[in-house]
């Protein structure tokens, strides 16, 4: 927890167009740490749930935001993933180029059957279209660094 | 009773025309193939003399020492034997022999054994009568079965066939091993006599008047030996059941080879021994001195294989589509003697080429297929022409929609960097399949064995595989996109989708055993279930909770990761039993497998039938149904739900097809017991 803090300390220094420190977490949601209520006060009151078994997503006016809190700890958020339709790009990178100037160094981890291309790094994982030069994202995801 | 039974006696001169050519050929052939048909004896319908003076072949020794030769050579299963000038021998490893004859007396006869036992014989010569068929067959009683057929008569008229049965006259049909005989005599004047004996009623003289060349001899085990100066010597021994023969011979430049009448053979050359079966199986033969593997390969619809030892002692193999000159071997396969590696690579002749482009144009015009050539988003080739083949197998078991062409990549290897490549990619949203080409290097078609999963098997298969994902996807593609089909499938598969708290990755996870809760003071705890997640690629699994947490067997969590016990196989495990490891991944993986489980051979039929939950199997059987007939609804030539797959995996009209589906699965499919 202490590196986090440090983290978000040294993060508040560069300028948006730094690499961001993914302990910092998403748009100042910081998976395994906050709280749904922190997500509300940010995104907005919660729109829809969609079940699934150990847990659910919660969904927002922004469509391009979700939350997953799983049902041992209905208050915390394990995991945000954000599609690109997001309004701000930075937050929200359309490609693995931009993603890796965002959010790098991102490694190519898998490739699915679907075609789905994974990069990942630490606390974040990224699902790209493997049809697309550059590799057009599906979604980022944000989850805790420390279990 | 041995010289009686030499002689033929013609009984029904009736039809004399073609019974001359019908004598001389049938001595040839019982002499040149099957002890079958060296047991038979005329009938009451067509009986002969054998040829009495020396001025013609007899029937043991073959007269002439070109006669001799062409009835020594069927034993070597492979190879191409010249005789001087004039003629040539060649034979195959699937029992065909061709000998060609040119000069005055050009001709050409192929001799091809049957599956059932029998004999076919090809005359080609000038003259219009002189192309004839006889097919020999034995009758399981000691005769033949004999349907000839001349595809012209010397006025060039038109053809004429006829059939003819061939039984002993004697009353013994029991197969005895009776070969025995009297040694050869030489009589001192460039004669030499002895006697064979082969059965109780069957048995021949033996004379040689050219015993430089030619000469045999009755051994003591009862074998009968031919020595001829040209092709070395030759030795014939009677099977235990005196019925199927077995032949083995050497000749002078160091070939030697064994056969058995029964279709079984091997050849030994130069220290390097190449074994056959009749039945088209694949086989892994030997390993020299030096390290020199041969291999004999065949493959489904008579792909052929040709092993060859070339210089350095490489092993090279060359594999080619059935009806394709030699040009279009696809493969070349070599295997270096130091190190025992095999090293393939694809062979791009300009013939290859022209035929692949050919069959590019057929699936494109025909199956509803777009071939890659080139493609400004990944780097693909151009398929080979066998596995242009193998797609169009798979379109037609997997036929693609009508209404929207699949896009067909073969990635070229320059795609994936870095990441862990799957064997083959499918995108309903993109309505393409892609090709690894690591996929191309395994078999390219699917034997009749039952299917293990598509990266395992073959090309043919892995293509099945993402043709069958297609099919899923135009059950309903905005399910298919959405998520909702995969929900669907999992409540039928037994699956449950979590985010698994160990990596915070959503899985789809499979129910297992549950385990009852005991009663504790009174008050029975609840029951437990086990679930079991997926570890590596290669279908590994692990016990766990419905939130990932690894568990051991009674469902308590594990702390200590050294006592979590790797599964790899969930078949005795899983709720609902599905028919391959890599079916348990997902929904939409589990889905796939069991179409093509269901319609790939009939092999994997059998074994879907006999291993998969009747849950699965009802879903299987009912989107196959569903499926199949609006895959082919375009198709008038049957009504609306007119078309049936059988076990074979073909689709045919449902007249036709739908008893023997039913009587397949009677015979195979496991009884649905009743629920507990």
């Amino acid at each position: 927890m202490a590196k986090r803090t440090n983290s978000t300390n040294r993060s508040s220094k560069r300028s948006t167009s730094s690499p961001r420190q993914i302990a910092d977490g998403w748009n100042g949601i910081v998976p395994g740490v906050s709280q749904v209520k922190d997500a509300i006060a940010k995104l907005g009151p919660i729109e829809g749930e969609d079940k699934f078994a150990n847990g659910k997503w919660l969904q927002f006016a922004n469509k391009n935001v979700q939350l997953v809190v799983l049902d041992n700890d209905p208050n915390t958020i394990v995991k945000i993933r954000v599609f690109p339709g997001y309004s701000d790009k930075d937050l929200a990178p359309a490609n693995i180029d931009a993603m890796q100037k965002v959010y790098g160094p991102l490694e190519q981890t898998d490739l699915d059957e679907f075609g789905v291309l994974t990069y990942e790094r630490s606390g974040l994982r990224a699902a790209c279209d493997f049809f697309g030069n550059p590799h057009p994202v599906k979604w980022i995801e944000f989850y805790p660094i420390n279990r | 009773m041995a010289k009686d039974s030499q002689e033929f006696q013609t009984q029904n001169p009736d039809g004399a025309m073609s019974h001359d050519r019908l004598q001389n050929q049938y001595l040839d052939d019982v002499m040149k193939s099957s002890p079958a048909t060296l047991a038979a004896r005329p009938t009451t319908e067509l009986a002969y003399r054998t040829p009495a003076t020396t001025d013609e072949p007899s029937p043991a020794t073959g007269g002439t020492p070109a006669e001799a030769r062409g009835r020594t050579i069927p034993c070597i299963p492979e190879g191409t034997f010249k005789i001087k000038n004039e003629a040539q021998i060649v034979t195959s490893k699937d029992g065909k022999l061709l000998l060609s004859r040119t000069g005055d007396d050009e001709r050409s006869f192929q001799l091809t054994p049957t599956k059932d036992g029998g004999i076919k014989y090809e005359h080609h010569g000038i003259q219009p009568s002189d192309n004839y068929t006889y097919t020999i067959t034995p009758d399981g009683k000691g005769g033949n079965n004999i349907q000839w057929k001349i595809a012209k008569n010397e006025d060039g008229t038109e053809s004429i066939e006829g059939s003819y049965h061939w039984a002993p006259t004697g009353r013994s049909t029991e197969r005895v091993p009776t070969l025995s005989g009297e040694p050869i005599l030489d009589n001192g004047k460039g004669t030499s006599v002895g006697r064979l004996q082969l059965r109780d009623d069957v048995s021949y003289n033996i004379q040689t008047s050219d015993n430089q060349n030619n000469q045999v001899a009755i051994k003591e085990d009862g074998s009968l030996a031919i020595h001829s100066k040209n092709l070395g010597l030759y030795t014939f021994t009677p099977d235990k059941d005196g019925y199927y023969m077995r032949s083995s011979g050497q000749t002078e430049d160091g070939i030697t080879a064994q056969g058995f009448n029964n279709g079984v053979s091997s050849v030994e050359r130069r220290g390097v021994t190449v074994a056959q079966r009749p039945d088209g199986g694949k086989e892994i033969v030997k390993r020299n001195a030096n390290g020199v593997i041969s291999r004999w390969l065949t493959f489904e619809n008579g792909t052929a294989v040709t092993t060859t030892e070339i210089q350095d002692h490489n092993i090279e193999r060359w594999i080619i589509p059935p009806g394709y000159p030699k040009d279009s071997f696809m493969h070349e396969e070599r295997t270096n003697p130091n190190t025992a590696k095999e090293t393939i690579r694809l062979r791009d002749t300009e013939q290859a080429r022209q035929l692949a482009t050919g069959r590019i144009d057929d699936l494109e015009q025909n199956h509803n297929m777009m071939i890659s050539r080139d493609s400004a988003v990944v780097s693909t080739r151009i398929p080979t022409l066998e596995e242009t083949e193998v797609l169009r197998r798979a379109s037609q078991k997997f036929p693609c929609d009508p209404q929207r062409p699949l896009k067909v990549y073969f990635f070229d290897g320059k795609n994936f960097k870095g990441a862990k490549e799957p064997d083959a990619i499918y995108s309903g949203a993109q309505k393409l399949i892609g090709i690894n080409p690591s996929t191309s290097r395994v078999n390219c078609r699917q034997e009749n064995i039952a299917y293990k999963n598509a990266g395992y098997d073959s090309l043919e298969a892995e293509i099945d595989h993402e043709l069958a994902h297609d099919w899923i996807y135009r059950l309903d593609p905005k399910g298919y996109e959405n998520g909702e089909l995969e929900n669907k499938l999992a409540s039928v598969f037994g699956m449950h989708h979590i985010v698994d708290v160990t990596d915070h990755k959503e899985k789809w996870i499979v129910e297992g055993e549950t385990i009852k809760g005991k009663p504790v003071n009174g008050i029975t705890e609840k029951d437990t279930k086990l679930y079991y997640k997926p570890v590596s690629p290669n279908g590994k699994w692990i016990r766990c909770d419905l939130s990932g947490n690894p568990i051991d067997s009674s469902g308590k969590l594990i702390t200590n990761n050294k006592k979590i016990v790797l599964i790899n196989s969930l078949d005795n495990h899983a709720k609902v039993k599905l028919p391959t490891n890599y079916a348990y991944f997902s929904p939409l993986e589990a889905a796939p497998e069991l179409l093509v489980s269901h319609g790939i051979n009939e092999a994997s039929r059998i074994s879907f039938l006999q291993k998969t939950s009747p849950a699965a199997r009802r879903w299987t059987e009912e989107t196959d149904k569903k499926l199949v007939n609006a895959a082919k609804f375009h198709d008038k030539e049957q009504p609306l739900g007119g078309w049936v797959r059988i076990a074979s995996g073909d689709i045919v009209p449902k007249a036709q097809g739908q008893s023997l589906v039913d009587i397949f699965n009677k015979k195979y499919a496991q009884k649905e017991s009743k629920p507990s």
